[in-house]
C-alpha cells in the first residue's frame, strides 16, 4: 500500500542500525522499563538480535529478556543482514507477539489481578453520568459525552484534535494539559476522533500526576494491562 | 433456603410476568462473579463462565428473561471494554465474559508461542499433530526447550486452548473464542512464514 519502491539512498551498517533500534525502542518501548537496555547498551554484546513483525513491531533479546516495541521499520525491512539473523528463540518471541496482537481473552478468575473494570462490577458499581468540568477522568468524561451529548455536539473541525492526538501518540499527557488544548466542544467530539484515528485513552494505575496515555488500539494488546486503570471504548 | 427461593419465583406473581428482570433480582455483582468464574475438573481442566441451563435453574428464570437481562448487563458493561459471550462447549451452552478488545493473554511467553506453532499446523486440518513429534522438531530447531515445551503444553491444555488425547493435539475451544476465524487464519499465515524462514 503505502510501501515504496525500496529506494534505500545509502546503506546503513547494522550496527547503526541497532543502536538506531534501541534509542527508537527505548523511547516507545510500552511493555517494559527500559533500565536493562540502558544497562545493556553499555555493553552492547548482550544484545542478541532483533526480529522485525508487521505493524512496525519490534523485538530485542536481550539478557534472556524480550523487549517489545514499535519502531520505523520501513528502512530496516530491507536490511538482509538483520531480518536474515533472526534465531529460533527470536523467531518463537515474534509468533508470541503475534498472538499478543489479536487476543480477545476471556475474564477468568485465574488472571493474577482482574482489571479495575471487573473490580468495579463486583463492588457493584455503575459508571456514573457527570459533568463536563477540566478534572475528570477519561472514562467519566468519555461516558458523559458519549450517552448524553453527542446529539448536540456541532459540527466542528477536528483537524487540530487529530493533529494534537498523532503528535501524542503513545505518549503520557497530563489530563489538565488536554483540557487546556481542547475547547469544550472539542471535547465533546472526541469520540469521533477516537473512532476515526482508533485511539484509546489508558491511565496508568498508581497514577499521581492526573497522566493518561495515548494509543492506538491495535497496540492494546502490547501492553500491560494491568499497569493501567481504564481502557476507553471507542463511540459505537 | 430452597423453599424460600421458590417462593420468591411463584410463577404467577407479577415479577415473573414481567418480561424484565431487574437487577436487584440479580445483582451485579453477583452476575459478574458467576460470569467470570472458573472451575476446574478432576483432570485440573478448566471450564469458564456458567453452563446456561445451570444460570436459568439456579436463579429460575426464563430463557426470555435471562435475555432481557443479559442485554442490560452487556449495556452496563460495555463502556468497561468487556462483552458477554455465549459459547458451545461440548454439548452445553455456556455463557463467560470476554475482553471486547484486544488484550493481553494469560499465557507465559513460550506458551504462547507454543499456541501460534500449534494454530498455524492445526487451523482448518483435519489431522491432530503428535505432541512427540512436534516436540523433537522444536526442540532439535532451537525454538523451545524440552522444559519449555512440556510446561507450555500443559499451560496450553489446562487453559483449554489445546486439547490432548493419547498424545495428538488439536485446538480447543478457547482458541476459537479468543480469536476471531480471521485473525487464526493470518497467525496461521504469518506464523508459517516465520517457521518456514532461514532454517
Amino acid at each position: 500500500m503505502g510501501e515504496s519502491p525500496n529506494p534505500s539512498p545509502k546503506r546503513q551498517s547494522p550496527e547503526k542500525i541497532l543502536r538506531t533500534i534501541y534509542s527508537k525502542v527505548r523511547r516507545q518501548l510500552i511493555t517494559k522499563e527500559p533500565t536493562s537496555i540502558q544497562d545493556a547498551e553499555k555493553d552492547r554484546q548482550t544484545i542478541s538480535g532483533v526480529a522485525l513483525g508487521s505493524n512496525n513491531f519490534v523485538i530485542l533479546e536481550l539478557d534472556k529478556e524480550t523487549y517489545s516495541g514499535f519502531i520505523d521499520t520501513q528502512k530496516l525491512r530491507d536490511h538482509q543482514k538483520i531480518s536474515n539473523s533472526v534465531s529460533p528463540r527470536q523467531r518463537a518471541a515474534l509468533i508470541s507477539a503475534i498472538l499478543m496482537q489479536r487476543c480477545r481473552p476471556l475474564f477468568v478468575t485465574l488472571n493474577p489481578s482482574p482489571p479495575s473494570s471487573i473490580i468495579q462490577l463486583l463492588q457493584g458499581l455503575e459508571p456514573e453520568p457527570v459533568s463536563l468540568t477540566s478534572k475528570q477522568s477519561p472514562q467519566a468524561l468519555f461516558h458523559t459525552v458519549t450517552d448524553d451529548k453527542m446529539g448536540d455536539v456541532e459540527p466542528l473541525d477536528t483537524t487540530k484534535i487529530k493533529k494534537f492526538f498523532k503528535k501524542n501518540l503513545g505518549k503520557k499527557i497530563k489530563l489538565s494539559d488536554l483540557s487546556s488544548q481542547l475547547t469544550k466542544n472539542e471535547f465533546m467530539a472526541l469520540p469521533l476522533v477516537f473512532s476515526e484515528l482508533d485511539l484509546l485513552f489508558l491511565k496508568p494505575v498508581d497514577d499521581e500526576n492526573d497522566e493518561i496515555l495515548i494509543i492506538s488500539s491495535s497496540e492494546l494488546g502490547r501492553i500491560d494491562q494491568y499497569r493501567y486503570e481504564s481502557v476507553m471504548v471507542r463511540a459505537q | 433456603m430452597i423453599d424460600e427461593d421458590t417462593t420468591k419465583r411463584e410463577p404467577n406473581s407479577k415479577e415473573q410476568r414481567n418480561d424484565e428482570v431487574p437487577f436487584e433480582f440479580v445483582d451485579i455483582p453477583t452476575l459478574t462473579a458467576i460470569f467470570s468464574a472458573r472451575a476446574q475438573d478432576p483432570e485440573g481442566i478448566l471450564r469458564f463462565g456458567i453452563q446456561k441451563k445451570q444460570l436459568l435453574s439456579v436463579i429460575g428464570i426464563t430463557e426470555y428473561q435471562l435475555k432481557s437481562l443479559l442485554e442490560k448487563y452487556s449495556e452496563l458493561i460495555a463502556p468497561l471494554g468487556l462483552e458477554i459471550i455465549e459459547f458451545k462447549d461440548g454439548a452445553s451452552v455456556w455463557l463467560a465474559l470476554r475482553h471486547a478488545r484486544i488484550a493481553p493473554m494469560q499465557l507465559s511467553h513460550y506458551s504462547q508461542s507454543l499456541l501460534g506453532i500449534l494454530i498455524s499446523k492445526l487451523y482448518n486440518q483435519k489431522s491432530p499433530v503428535n505432541a512427540e513429534d512436534l516436540r523433537q522438531d522444536l526442540v532439535t530447531r532451537g525454538f523451545v526447550t524440552n522444559a519449555e515445551f512440556t510446561n507450555g503444553l500443559q499451560e496450553l491444555v489446562v487453559n483449554r486452548f489445546i486439547s490432548r488425547k493419547r498424545g495428538k493435539l488439536r485446538l480447543d475451544v478457547r482458541c476459537f473464542l479468543e480469536f476471531t476465524d480471521s485473525d487464526l487464519q493470518e497467525i496461521q499465515k504469518e506464523v508459517s512464514e516465520i517457521l518456514g524462514g532461514n532454517d
